[in-house]
């Protein structure tokens, strides 16, 4: 039916199934979704505009969710499982290329495509140098329509190197980043994190409904249990 | 003896008549908020879901009266939320001139609502009182604007009961773009001469001879990569005044000025949602239908909706 004019907000969910992730790290990631789809469930103004999609990366990067509708009754969420080792390179390369084909393809359809917004989740350093993994991150937030960037990190994820990726980390608009505290269990940190990213896709959501554009997050004192927000600013 | 009387409400009572039949409007995929349930805001009981207004204008000649049709419902989003509508219109004539007005609050400022109201109804007053000596061609839409925005913070400070609060904070807890419409109920050369003013993204647009529409303004996020709902309000002042727009409707067209809520998704025109409201509008509906049709669900457009349409050639 026609729907053109419509308004979207897109969530792309990355994360990083690198062998380390597996065991109870990955069963937590692989809660992220389902809990999504039931904070969408409950709310049909958020549902007509909320397209989520999620990627998968290790030495490769996999689109394991084409951007879609979680609530479509046809939709089966897919189970990541572990894989070698962690490029950002792959990450981003394939993010670049996936956000930049659905934008076409959206706009071809006659959406309103409002700014997309990348959850990171990694719990490890990337195998690249930090020249290699700066350049693809560039290629990403360099276009016009780039997507706000907000990293979370666990376990051997470095703070430093999760704040560059931080986008924008500067000005009015500038994104956070989550990390887990020290000694916190990382899969009960992930269960944190996905409250976090409902959290975030529910009041951003609503925020579009009011006038503004924007990621909103939830208050620091709202975090829940072992993760804490950080600006970029914070590791400069 | 008596006749027997016929039992209420069957057919031999003919004391009343009339029927309502409601479906509502939905125009393509209404969405799943088209069937969310609505709640009040208990912050403010006295603020309505719904206003509504139908009547005629008379000018000083023999023309025909213009006829009016307002509406301003509250957005599924909003009746979801159990948040109030912030969107407002008003209006006032005289003799000579309609001064018509919409506003729409920002919705991240609670109580924007507060600001369509002042905006709306001073704006008139304003605008109308200078008409008393001045040409619509020669309005000061830069003081009418300076005025308001000095109004809206009265209105903010005292709303919060803080008289000392800087513009700054007041602007942060209320918010609204303006547009306002000045037209001459005497016909000029068989047209009425309109002078439009907007401030923010609400829009005006002329259905020419009920066939198509023409925007008044440049069409909101058209040829942009991404999609933004940010807009510029009062009481935040331009740095550069905006420039009015000076048309004129001729008896087949109708004037209307809507809020964001109808202007996005109308779009430039051409869609399904510009065809819906043509055939509907190219007369004008019954004031309650009028209502029920800037109230059409369609999918992710769920925010507050505000409507004001002239005829000036139907009355």
């Amino acid at each position: 039916m026609d729907a053109t004019g419509a308004k979207l907000l897109p969530f792309y969910v990355v994360v990083d199934v690198s062998y380390s992730m597996s065991g109870k790290k990955l069963a937590s990631a692989n809660q992220i979704l389902p809990r999504v789809r039931d904070a969408l469930a409950e709310n049909p103004i958020l549902s007509d505009k909320v397209r989520i999609g999620l990627i998968d990366f290790s030495s490769d990067a996999q689109v394991r969710l084409p951007l879609c509708d979680l609530l479509d009754p046809g939709l089966t969420l897919p189970r990541l499982s572990v894989r070698d080792g962690t490029s950002y390179v792959a990450a981003f390369s394939l993010l670049h290329t996936e956000i930049a084909t659905n934008i076409k393809q959206l706009k071809a359809d006659g959406f309103q495509v409002h700014r997309p917004a990348v959850f990171f989740l990694s719990d490890g350093e990337p195998n690249e140098t930090d020249p290699e993994w700066q350049a693809a991150f560039a290629t990403l937030t360099g276009v016009a329509a780039y997507p706000n960037v907000i990293p979370f990190g666990v376990d051997k994820a470095d703070g430093a190197t999760l704040a560059r990726l931080v986008h924008p980390s500067t000005g009015a608009k500038q994104m956070r980043m989550y990390l887990m505290e020290n000694g916190q269990d990382p899969a009960q940190a992930i269960n944190t994190m996905a409250e976090i990213m409902v959290s975030s896709v529910i009041s951003s959501g609503r925020s579009i409904s009011q006038g503004e554009t924007g990621i909103l997050f939830p208050d620091k004192d709202d975090l829940g249990q072992g993760v804490t927000a950080h600006t970029a600013s914070d590791w400069v | 003896m008596t006749a027997q009387r016929p039992a209420l409400g069957t057919a031999g009572d003919q004391d009343w008549r009339g029927e309502f039949r409601f479906t509502p409007y939905q125009v393509g995929d209404p969405g799943r908020a088209a069937n969310a349930p609505a709640y009040p805001d208990t912050e403010f009981w006295d603020c309505p879901d719904t206003v509504l207004d139908g009547f005629l204008l008379r000018g000083d000649g023999a023309t025909p009266p213009m006829v009016l049709r307002a509406a301003s419902v509250r957005g599924r989003a909003h009746r979801f939320y159990g948040k109030v509508r912030q969107d407002a219109y008003a209006f006032r004539a005289d003799r000579r001139y309609a001064v018509l007005a919409i506003a729409d609050g920002i919705g991240n400022a609670p109580l924007s609502h507060f600001a369509a109201l002042v905006a709306t109804r001073h704006g008139c007053y304003e605008i109308l009182k200078q008409l008393a000596t001045t040409p619509p061609s020669a309005l000061n839409w830069t003081w009418v604007l300076r005025v308001l925005a000095a109004k809206v913070v009265t209105e903010g400070r005292r709303q919060l009961a803080t008289p000392d609060l800087t513009e700054h904070d007041v602007a942060a807890q209320l918010a609204a773009t303006v547009l306002f419409a000045v037209v001459g109920l005497e016909p000029v050369d068989g047209c009425h001469p309109v002078h439009l003013l907007a401030y923010g993204d609400s829009s005006a647009w002329i259905l020419r001879g009920g066939q198509h529409w023409e925007p008044q303004q440049a069409v909101k996020n058209d040829g942009v990569d991404i999609a933004s709902s940010a807009t510029v309000a009062l009481p935040n002042l331009p740095p550069h005044p905006p420039v009015p727009v000076h048309t004129t409707i001729a008896p087949a067209d109708m004037l209307l000025l809507v809020s964001d809520g109808i202007g996005d998704p109308l779009g430039n025109g051409t869609g399904t949602v510009g065809a819906f409201l043509a055939q509907h509008w190219r007369r004008p509906p019954e004031p309650l239908a009028f209502a029920a049709q800037v109230d059409f669900a369609r999918k992710s457009h769920d925010d507050d909706r505000t409507a004001v349409a002239i005829w000036p050639g139907v009355g």
